[in-house]
């Protein structure tokens, strides 16, 4: 009798179920006819050329997405996805280098510096119709800070190592308190914390399995947000995604942002499969290599495309040799003290510095399409770069007189130089295996350094070995890496400060070693104690001219960045702070030229 | 026959214990993990990579990782979940597995179905044109590297305008086809992985083919049925050609075995989004439970291919059979 009542309730529930499903169907499919309600606080730009909507765009890919997840997701393949489907308080500009309103139409910072009110925009909706409210912002913090995420964007949320305090004041304000004064707040709010529907995944939070929601089998009906685009279809090697006809934007005429009907990523898996798509008219961007740029440049007309110049990446290349006084469990010392004492002498580092040719590896690694750099920060970035900081000038002769100041001659005729024990002044520098191009730049420092008498020898190995050597075992004299940058300073603390575990050249120190790093430590603490802008560029100004003179790190180059877009599509505005598709960071704005 | 199947597929079991077993140990000794490359970038902090390696279990030694991972996979069938999508490794693999096998089955037919008849022609009309012809063809199929022919390939194709650059769909208008137009999309996008992977099956299986019917031409029985007036092209097709085949048989289940790393390099040149990429990244990324799955898939191949030689050569030779 049990079983049997159980049995018709479940045939029941099945068939209310089946009913509801077909009822919201409908629904669905009349909010689609109709066109959503024009929120309160629309935003409506003006910056752009009104254009007809319609049309779409195929985006190459170097990989597939991992996640649909704006809280786990880190690589640029699958941020660069969720980066159109989901919207943050707070949106940057690249173009203008500039903070924009994003779901948050204001902001306001208490006397105290402390404490930040973001007004959210009234009206808008998530692509589903269900109101966006300060409870979806207070959810996705929870979601980030929760332990079992595990999310990267964590770290950049963080205030002298204390997660915010995130409250609601009312349903379209928040409140967001910081343990203390937090300088990059509008930068971390641009590029970490995209906000994600409760409604959909509260359940997940509560299992503790927030990092595997949002993943790539997730039904693409549930994988949407406020942003311009919606998930419609995702299968291996290609991602579709729809206008969002509830998006809260709108151009001067009053049609709703974006023009777009579909974006499209492909995986192209390389960049040769990259560019020959692109060359095909199969995709609509291609990221141009250095060796490329002329010959693509030539051929732009005829191929009904342009190649947008972006100038210099964020990033720096950069050389260093272990300082690190340290011993391993065994008590050896990471690396032989009397190369030690050479490698902590500003003497021997300035000698290899000025021996470095940064304008031959500009020319013959990258075509002419780098710069050489001075100091940590590179000329691309427009809002923290110092001009000021001296120059590395290339002066071999300095070189030569400087290492014969600190006493090494070539005493037995070999064309290198020996110290005064006879030891070779030698040492080996590592650098990715995988990367040809820093291999390039080894070699070109190789033989600058044998012209002043230094024997240098590259040892590339691979990647995960490297990152091994430099951050665990420290056994290593000279390693040549990149460093990318986020954008804002305060995010590499970790490389700024004499304590921190990316401070390369001498990690983790428990008390600064020298008087610059010292000055750096407070430097940088002030620096994040305010949220004032040009007092927070005076003091990182002073960094870069510390780190530039005391190099611990050499810098020697930033590459160009270089892109191709097809012709057709109009309100493109270049800009080169985000990490990837420079071209398209502002893809609502864009539309075809002519929609067919 | 079954006996014979069931105890084969009984072999299974040990092998794919050592493989396991071997691939885990193998991976433990690269140096570092799926996280270091998380540590390099100095905006995750130490606690956060810390965080993560506790919860995809990286901070077990690799022998627990091993033990928790056969056990979720023995009771629960569960190859674990790929630290990079977040999902599980099995759902990855069913994802990609029709599109790898679409592939090297059409390479597979195109191979066989060519190379069979040209070798037999090879070796019935030695020293000819057609035989010099089909050595030619298969000096280059064996010499030139795959990974080279399919640069080659993909260069012609959007070259000449007459097949698209990679890819097994057309990105922008693919859905927007009719299903006879879709099947025609995947097809046009199939055939010139298809011609790079089926080339060099096609080189080796013409030279075996040839040479086996070689061999077989001077035996006695050919000498027999000749002397008996049979016609020659019923010499060499139903006598000759029929027992040249046992060792093309044997190469057969290897080609099924090997399949995996052939469309690898295929699949990864040509963006074919089949299993060669996602196992190349995952190497490459130390995504380890993708990595022990297509290791086992792998080995699982190689049985069942040489079952499936086995079982053929039984049913074409009686000769076997009785021993089996």
């Amino acid at each position: 009798m049990i079983r049997i009542r159980s049995v018709s309730s479940w045939l029941l529930a099945a068939a209310i179920g089946a009913a509801e499903a077909s009822c919201s169907r409908r629904v669905e499919e009349r909010a689609a006819a109709i066109p959503a309600a024009r929120p309160e606080d629309a935003l409506v730009v003006t910056t752009i050329t009104p254009a007809r909507p319609g049309g779409s765009i195929v985006v190459g890919s170097l990989a597939e997405p991992k996640s649909f997840n704006p809280i786990v997701g880190s690589e640029t393949s699958s941020t660069e996805v969720t980066y159109r489907i989901f919207d943050n308080l707070v949106e940057l500009d690249c173009a203008e280098s500039a903070y924009r309103p994003g779901l948050a139409k204001s902001w306001d910072l208490s006397p105290d510096g402390l404490r930040w009110t973001f007004h959210l925009r009234r009206g808008v909706a998530w692509a589903d119709g269900a109101p966006f409210m300060a409870d979806d912002v207070l959810f996705t913090f929870r979601a980030i800070y929760d332990s079992a995420t595990a999310s990267p964007d964590r770290d950049d949320l963080t205030s002298g190592g204390k997660p915010f305090r995130v409250t609601k004041a009312d349903d379209h304000t928040v409140v967001i308190e910081t343990a203390r004064t937090f300088g990059p707040m509008l930068h971390v709010l641009a590029t970490s914390a995209e906000i994600v529907p409760r409604h959909v995944w509260e359940a997940s939070l509560a299992e503790g399995r927030m990092a595997e929601a949002l993943g790539i089998d997730t039904p693409p009906d549930k994988v949407f947000g406020t942003g311009p685009f919606r998930l419609e279809k995702r299968e291996t090697g290609r991602t579709v995604l729809v206008r969002n006809t509830r998006y809260w934007k709108f151009d001067q005429n009053g049609t709703r942002l974006p023009y777009f009907d579909r974006v499209l990523f492909v995986n192209t898996g390389d960049s040769n499969g990259w560019r020959l798509k692109f060359d095909a008219g199969e995709v609509d961007n291609y990221l141009v290599r250095p060796e490329e740029v002329d010959e693509m440049r030539a051929r732009s007309g005829a191929g009904g495309y342009r190649v947008v110049d972006l100038g210099p990446r964020l990033g720096t290349i950069h050389f260093w040799l272990n300082q690190n006084p340290g011993r391993d469990a065994k008590g050896n010392p990471f690396v032989d003290p009397r190369k030690s004492s050479w490698f902590r002498d500003l003497r021997f580092r300035r000698a290899v510095s000025g021996a470095i040719d940064r304008d031959a590896i500009v020319q013959t690694v990258y075509r002419g399409y780098a710069v050489p750099i001075r100091g940590p920060i590179s000329p691309g970035d427009p809002r923290w770069y110092n001009p000021e900081v001296p120059a590395q000038p290339y002066e071999p002769d300095r070189s030569r007189a400087l290492l014969s100041e600190m006493g090494f001659r070539d005493r037995n005729g070999d064309g290198f130089l020996e110290d005064q024990a006879g030891t070779p002044v030698a040492f080996t520098f590592h650098t990715n295996a995988g990367n040809p191009v820093w291999i390039n730049i080894g070699h070109l420092i190789e033989s600058d350094l044998a012209a002043v008498g230094v024997r240098a020898t590259l040892a590339p190995i691979d990647f995960n070995a490297l990152v091994t050597t430099i951050r665990e075992t420290y056994r290593y004299e000279g390693c040549l890496l990149s460093i990318a940058s986020s954008g804002d300073p305060a995010s590499g603390t970790n490389v700024w400060l004499s304590g921190g575990a990316s401070h390369e050249f001498n990690p983790r120190q428990e008390s600064p070693a020298t008087e610059w790093e010292r000055e750096v430590d407070s430097l940088v603490a002030a620096s994040l104690s305010t949220a004032d802008y040009p007092e927070r560029k005076r003091l990182f100004d002073r960094v870069q001219v510390l780190f530039a003179e005391n190099l611990g790190f050499i810098y020697l180059v930033s590459d160009e960045i270089h892109l191709a877009i097809r012709d057709r599509f109009v309100n493109l505005r270049p800009g080169r702070l985000r990490a990837f598709h420079n071209v398209l960071w502002n893809e609502d704005e864009i539309a075809v030229r002519e929609p067919r | 026959m079954i006996a014979f199947v069931v105890r084969r597929l009984l072999r299974l079991v040990p092998i794919l214990l050592a493989v396991s077993f071997l691939s885990m140990f193998i991976i433990s000794l690269a140096p570092g993990d799926y996280l270091t490359a998380l540590r390099a970038d100095p905006q995750i902090s130490q606690g956060t990579v810390e965080r993560m390696r506790r919860e995809f279990g990286l901070d077990r030694p690799w022998y627990v990782q091993y033990v928790l991972w056969l056990e979720r996979a023995v009771l629960h069938g569960d190859l674990g979940e790929s630290f990079s999508f977040r999902v599980p490794v099995s759902a990855l693999i069913a994802e990609r597995v029709a599109n790898t096998l679409l592939l090297a089955l059409t390479s597979s037919v195109f191979a066989w179905g060519i190379a069979l008849p040209l070798g037999i022609a090879a070796g019935a009309y030695r020293d000819t044109w057609i035989d010099r012809l089909g050595s030619g063809i298969a000096f280059l199929g064996v010499s030139v590297p795959r990974v080279l022919l399919a640069l080659l390939v993909l260069y012609v194709s959007v070259g000449s305008g007459l097949f698209p650059a990679g890819g097994m769909k057309s990105a922008a208008t693919y859905d927007l086809l009719s299903p006879w137009g879709k099947a025609l999309d995947v097809l046009w996008h199939l055939i010139p992985p298809a011609f790079v992977m089926g080339v060099s099956g096609l080189a080796e299986v013409t030279r075996q083919m040839r040479g086996h019917l070689l061999d077989v031409l001077g035996a006695d029985f050919v000498r027999t049925a000749r002397a008996k007036g049979l016609p020659e092209r019923t010499v060499i097709l139903r006598h000759a050609a029929r027992n040249a085949l046992n060792p093309l048989i044997t190469l057969f289940g290897f080609t099924l075995a090997r399949l995996l790393s052939t469309s690898l390099i295929v699949e990864v040149t040509m963006s074919w989004p089949g299993l060669g990429s996602l196992t190349l990244e995952a190497i490459r990324r130390q995504d380890l439970f993708v990595v022990m799955a297509t290791l086992v898939m792998a080995s699982v191949l190689l049985v069942i291919g040489n079952l499936v030689a086995d079982v053929l050569l039984a049913a074409s030779d009686p000769r076997i059979k009785a021993i089996a």
